[in-house]
């Protein structure tokens, strides 16, 4: 691989085609003495430092990353915990595997880990403090999901702190926070998971606040990002319900079946959610939902009676 | 000519102690750091270009090669030997590979300032493509959450030079694939499209 690139004339022609467009950043620097001028200014930059330091920097980097790791993995233990009243997390959100159950022991030995290992000045004095917390047995609180998030992302950064701080705000029915957190979730995701998983949030947030036309977007955009993903087909069915569109929930509860194989196993903590929140749902529900509700039960798709039993 | 008798025979060198040995034994992280780095005795650098070979990466390979360095000189005193030294040395090169590419997507989240790479690689790269090379940084960002496709179409036929036809036969694609996959690369590395949250839904309302 040369570090002078000699683009062959078809690839030529697509960068053109792309730099015509208006928002495109392509061909807008001509080669030879504005480009010469820009990588002089790169020039002065290298050099200005040695090796070894900057390699110490990022070493620093790597224990940051190692404290907010473990800071996120208390907050995953108490998110899983926490009994907030507006459901409960959902660990299996694909039909073939789910997120392992958290090990808050797992995550003591990380806490203590980074405790021990960090140089001075890797974490400042409310992080050590909040680590300490954590690390006592003997404290009896359960962790705050959000102080250990924000001490996360002030080490270092993340799609993960940023999502499970917007989770917590979703099941204690923050919608302002949660939606603020997801926006900036969504454009730090990873991958298309992460993406749809993000936008999923955004769909329950949206459906807790019966904003349905809300709800139903978002769910169709998880959708699109990750088909497989099983969450958004149930949002888009409740909303369906509720806009007494009856085909349209069929049509999402026909393809979440399809996708589980017709089997209720992979959605049973789907199920036991929606038992959970049998009270709100069925208070959500008005004459016209409820007739579609019905006839979604009694209709072709068998797994929407073993979903939606608990709120008839 | 006669053998020598037995007594006389040099006694077996002993074997060479592993490289890896010697450079990771003993000293703190930071002592450890400092070996890795002067000289590459564990050839770190070429292990890190094979992977964002392999991968279709475009991160800074200087950057790379260093966080990997950390990561080595940070984990050396709990190696003794197991998995074989190749085997995590790749792992740790795949943390580093992670770490950077997400602390790239934060910065560019953050609407941060972006200095031009260092790396003569991506220097090239926003040279061929006509790019200031300070917004690269961005573009490099949406090109890594591609899919690997049109990663690695942007990778054999603009970094290699390679030859489409060739480059399609050895990959088992199509011309029609090929040109779609480097036209989202490219897409990547040199559009724009800012994505809000509340315009995008109002929009997709707007058409319903």
């Amino acid at each position: 691989m040369s570090d002078v690139i000699q683009l062959r004339p078809e690839v030529m022609e697509l960068v053109r085609e792309i730099a015509q467009r208006p928002d495109s950043v392509l061909l807008r620097v001509k080669p030879g003495t504005e480009m010469r001028a820009l990588r002089e200014d790169r020039a002065w930059l290298t050099g200005a430092e040695s090796n070894s330091s900057r390699a110490e920097r990022h070493l620093v980097e790597v224990y940051r990353e190692e404290v907010a790791f473990a800071l996120r993995q208390v907050a995953w233990v108490a998110l899983c915990g926490d009994d907030a009243g507006h459901g409960k997390l959902i660990r299996r959100q694909v039909a073939s595997s789910e997120t392992p159950r958290p090990d808050p022991r797992a995550a003591a030995v990380a806490i203590s880990r980074a405790m021990a290992d960090s140089p001075e000045g890797v974490v400042d004095g409310s992080t050590r403090a909040l680590l300490e917390a954590c690390s006592d047995p003997r404290s009896g609180r359960s962790a705050n999901v959000l102080r250990l998030c924000a001490a996360a992302q002030r080490l270092s950064p993340s799609f993960r702190a940023r999502h499970l701080a917007a989770a917590w705000h979703t099941l204690h029915g923050r919608e302002a926070p949660a939606l603020l957190l997801a926006r900036h979730a969504i454009a730090t995701g990873h991958d298309a998971m992460d993406e749809a998983l993000t936008w999923t949030m955004v769909a329950e947030v949206h459906s807790q606040s019966k904003r349905w036309d809300r709800a139903e977007v978002a769910s169709a955009a998880a959708i699109r990002a990750f088909p497989e993903l099983l969450s958004p087909y149930l949002v888009q069915a409740w909303c369906a319900i509720h806009v007494a569109d009856e085909g349209r929930a069929q049509a999402a509860l026909l393809e979440l079946s399809r996708i589980v194989g017709g089997r209720p196993g992979p959605l049973v903590e789907h199920i036991e959610r929606i038992a959970g929140l049998r009270v709100v749902m069925r208070e959500s529900m008005n004459e016209a939902s409820g007739r579609v509700l019905l006839r979604v039960v009694d209709g072709p798709v068998k797994l929407a009676g073993e979903l939606f039993h608990a709120i008839l | 000519m006669d053998e020598p008798p037995v007594s006389a025979a040099k006694p077996h060198p002993a074997p060479e102690e592993p490289v890896w040995k010697r450079v990771l034994a003993g000293g703190s992280p930071r002592e450890i750091l400092s070996r890795l780095v002067d000289g590459d005795p564990l050839e770190l650098r070429s292990r890190c270009e094979a992977r964002l070979r392999s991968q279709a990466i475009l991160l800074d390979r200087h950057r790379l090669h260093l966080r990997t360095a950390a990561h080595v000189a940070r984990h050396a005193a709990g190696y003794a030997g197991s998995p074989p030294i190749d085997v995590w040395l790749a792992e740790k090169i795949k943390k580093a590979v992670q770490e950077l590419v997400a602390e790239a997507v934060e910065f560019a989240a953050a609407g941060a300032i972006t200095e031009p790479p260092e790396d003569d690689r991506l220097a090239a790269i926003a040279e061929a493509l006509g790019m200031d090379p300070s917004v690269l940084a961005r573009g490099c960002v949406a090109f890594n959450r591609s899919p690997y496709e049109a990663r690695a179409a942007f990778f054999g036929l603009v970094l290699d030079g390679r030859d489409p036809h060739e480059w399609c036969r050895e990959n088992s694609s199509t011309s029609e694939r090929a040109r779609a996959a480097l036209k989202s690369a490219l897409w990547a590395l040199g559009v724009r499209g800012e994505l809000d949250l509340d315009d995008w839904m109002r929009g997709e309302e707007d058409h319903e």
